[in-house]
């Protein structure tokens, strides 16, 4: 019983990081990572209440998948990014994992599978 | 009636192609039941960014592991120095039987592959070759995380591999007119790209890059320095004591869930992550995974590893297998779908069970 409490709690508590790092003219910088209803964003996107910036208004519109294709494929939510006008980053966390994020022309960055999950929701289970 | 009728068409019209299936999650009244199967010490998950290489990705995980395993290593903190390129083994995924020499990993096309390539033959390849380029030698995420901003990249390209892909095509039709205008342009192009994602090949190579016959060729030597192909540059990875496992041995096309989570099962107890060669994320998955939308064809083919098995069950006693996806997409992906962990059926079952739907390496 405990152990199965162990792993439930293993399995359901991410703790997401609030700081992240890009690189970016040859060295890591950090950028730091807010939630907003649901959402993480670029602290840029909080500066201001309610929260304004392009990668949480990219959230409000469904866009259709663009007609343009590099020959190369990528991953849903990459492919998402740029159907939105974004252009995708990998952010790394303390612990090397990577994170896709969303950037856009004002700055503003949001968890890029966030994004596309707002517009595509996954097949849960109940 | 009418009405009825313009509303499904609306509906239908507007249903978007970048929906994926094949991941269903478990929502909060599943919890884990009884036992668990999970690999340990894998490599941390990383994303393939907007470039078709799933399957390298997938392979480089397996790969990884194994060396780890073999070495003592903590596979969380790798440097790169020890760790396999992913640009360098997606130029594995190709028939050894086509090569001149498939132990010399010279013989094998200096070129990215496309959506139709297999992890599998990869790993099948890392065995013919015993060695792959270090990942310190042609950096992934360096490339995939671009210096520039968005701004200045947005103004002078769309995409980064488009800004690749008119380069080449560009540079192929001003060759057709003039040879000098073409070099010139190859000459300016080159060091831009060079600068703009801080690539680590040279001038020399950029050129002999543009001269490549295909666009995948022309890619992978943009990405790829020379000099990656040098003992001091390359991972060696003996295979005297490690064998490869395929299931099935042939195509079955016929639901063969059962004997395929026996044998994931069993791999997972012997600590072993398990190759998922092709599963198709379409909503009506076909044999070849594509579909023809009114923006073109779309290729809904993905390779993976499962690392973990478990039972999810409500409190009416409904329960589901689970197998754990170490997925390609980014640790964002993992943490929005409970860790990786999916329904196992749905995802095994868009693999049609073809020949070599699953791989692994073991020790003998």
């Amino acid at each position: 019983m405990l152990l199965k409490l162990i792993i439930a709690l293993n399995s359901f508590a991410y703790a997401y990081p609030s700081q992240l790092k890009v690189w970016k003219d040859d060295k890591y910088i950090p950028v730091v990572i807010k939630e907003h209803q649901g959402l993480h964003l670029s602290e840029v996107c909080l500066k201001k209440s309610p929260a304004n910036c392009d990668a949480f208004n990219a959230t409000k519109v469904v866009t259709t998948a663009s007609a343009t294709r590099t020959g190369t494929v990528g991953h849903p939510a990459s492919r998402y990014c740029h159907d939105k006008n974004g252009v995708v980053r990998i952010l790394i966390s303390n612990d090397n994992k990577q994170y896709d994020f969303c950037l856009f022309k004002d700055g503003s960055m949001i968890d890029s599978w966030e994004l596309y999950y707002k517009h595509f929701p996954k097949e849960v289970i109940k | 009636m009418k009405f009825l009728v313009l509303m499904l068409a609306i509906f239908v019209a507007t249903e978007s192609s970048a929906q994926i299936y094949g991941f269903n999650t478990f929502d909060s009244s599943y919890g884990p039941n009884g036992d668990e199967l999970q690999v340990k010490n894998m490599p941390p998950v990383r994303s393939q960014d907007t470039l078709g290489v799933c399957y390298a990705f997938s392979a480089s995980a397996i790969i990884e592991h194994t060396i780890c395993k073999e070495n003592k290593l903590d596979c969380k903190d790798l440097p790169n120095d020890q760790r396999p390129s992913v640009l360098d083994l997606a130029r594995y995924a190709t028939d050894p039987s086509k090569l001149q020499d498939k132990s010399d990993p010279n013989s094998y096309p200096k070129e990215l592959g496309n959506e139709f390539t297999f992890g599998m033959d990869i790993i099948l390849n890392m065995f013919n070759t015993e060695s792959v380029s270090k990942e310190s030698c042609a950096p992934f995420d360096n490339i995939v995380s671009k210096a520039r901003s968005v701004n200045e990249q947005r103004a002078d390209e769309e995409k980064m591999w488009l800004q690749f892909r008119n380069a080449y095509d560009m540079y192929k039709i001003k060759s057709k007119d003039c040879e000098q205008c073409a070099l010139d342009y190859a000459t300016t192009t080159g060091k831009d790209l060079q600068k703009s994602y801080n690539l680590k090949t040279n001038n020399l190579e950029m050129l002999k890059a543009f001269g490549a016959a295909t666009y995948q060729e022309f890619l992978f030597r943009a990405l790829v320095p020379e000099n990656c192909g040098k003992a001091g540059k390359r991972i060696r990875f003996y295979t005297t004591e490690k064998k490869m496992g395929i299931w099935p041995l042939e195509d079955t096309n016929k639901p063969n869930y059962d004997v395929a989570i026996t044998k994931i099962k069993e791999q997972l107890s012997n600590d072993r992550p398990v190759l998922v060669n092709s599963l198709c994320t379409l909503k009506q998955p076909n044999r070849e995974c594509i579909k023809t939308t009114s923006n073109g064809t779309e290729s809904g083919g993905h390779g993976l590893v499962i690392t973990g098995f478990r039972k999810m069950c409500n409190k009416s006693g409904k329960c589901y297998d689970a197998v754990k996806v170490h997925n390609s997409w980014g640790q964002a992906w993992q943490d929005a779908n409970n860790d990786g962990w999916v329904e196992a059926k749905e995802l095994l079952d868009r693999t049609r069970y073809q020949y070599g739907t699953l791989s692994w390496i073991e020790f003998k």
